[in-house]
């Protein structure tokens, strides 16, 4: 590693001890506490977001813990919650990928490719040179990673302590921050319109589908407007 | 639940999560950063993200249950305006979202 990378690599720290960590770090703060109602135990929390690192996956995974479903039904529910990964996962990579650096390093690093890391960097990559983009990521993303794994645990041992209302409003802070974060990159027809057309098909699809609501309006939202500014 | 069971479930919700971040960065070979693919894979991108958040704020589960849509809303929109009048500090705005729902 060069000094470049070094320097980048702690820049990306830093960004990812501030807002977005916090923010982040909140909700998983708040599964630790569903994990510990649903009957894991503090290990099994730790190591649920040390390997899956996807917030919504693993509250799916809880969920169909309570009802003992099955392995088949774990996996499916798990992968398709977490569907919306793979389209992020091709839309950043293309953003930190360098000339000279090996494959392997890529899929290491999708490890870490969450919502948050994904929106920050989708949001400002242009303020970071090529070069320097991938170490810039990985700090960022693994600092997100690792406060994660923490307030998951800190979460499950802190459950009942904190009272409702906060606990509701910490579990808020992460849907408003992406909320922001997606306004404030708002510089762009094609992506403008497909917001606002997300926005309102989710909740009516959800009425029709509710397992199915945010893929199919996220798709036919990003379609269309594909199909009218871009094509 | 035996320590089992939870264990195995961990793993598979684990290798359901890796597979699509795996199957993405195979994918990405074929994409440049300025083509058309590029651009489209960010409509869908962002079209799921907005989709979930919308469903977060108006047909969450869990906790957020307990709240109202209305509160909900109305928070989301605030946090929007404080975001458009002081658009330089943005990343503290959100902060505001705690506040209004806690008080």
């Amino acid at each position: 590693m060069n000094k470049t990378f070094d320097q980048h690599f702690r820049q990306g720290c830093i960004v990812g001890m501030g807002i977005p960590g916090i923010s982040l770090a909140a909700s998983f703060f708040a599964l630790g506490a569903l994990f510990k109602n649903t009957g894991l135990d503090a290990t099994q929390s730790f190591l649920s977001t040390l390997i899956s690192f996807a917030l919504p996956g693993q509250v799916v995974m809880a969920e169909t813990l309570i009802v003992q479903g099955t392995f088949l039904n774990i996996f499916l529910s798990v992968f398709l919650t977490n569907a919306r990964l793979y389209p992020m996962t091709i839309n950043l990579i293309p953003v930190i990928r360098e000339q000279n650096r090996p494959r392997w390093h890529y899929y290491i690093v999708a490890h870490f490719i969450a919502v948050t890391s994904w929106v920050h960097m989708l949001n400002n990559y242009k303020t970071v040179e090529k070069e320097n983009r991938f170490s810039f990521f990985l700090g960022l993303s693994a600092t997100l990673w690792i406060m994660s794994t923490i307030t998951t645990v800190i979460g499950f041992y802190t459950a009942g302590v904190i009272s409702k209302n906060i606990f509701i409003a910490i579990i808020y802070l992460n849907p408003i921050y992406f909320m922001c974060m997606i306004v404030a990159g708002l510089n762009k027809n094609y992506i403008i319109l497909t917001v606002v057309l997300s926005v309102i098909l989710s909740p009516l699809l959800f009425l029709v589908t509710p397992s199915w609501s945010v893929l199919i309006a996220g798709i036919i939202a990003g379609i269309t407007s594909y199909l009218i500014f871009i094509r | 639940m035996s320590a089992n069971y939870i264990y195995i479930a961990i793993l598979l919700s684990a290798a359901a999560t890796y597979m699509s971040r795996f199957l993405g960065v195979l994918s990405a070979k074929y994409v440049n950063e300025e083509g058309k693919l590029f651009k489209f894979v960010s409509c869908i991108s962002y079209g799921i993200l907005s989709a979930l958040i919308a469903r977060i704020f108006i047909h969450p589960v869990g906790a957020l249950e307990q709240t109202s849509t209305f509160i909900r809303i109305f928070v989301a929109g605030l946090t929007i305006v404080v975001l458009f009048l002081r658009k330089r500090m943005f990343c503290y705005h959100h902060f505001l979202g705690l506040f209004y729902l806690v008080f």
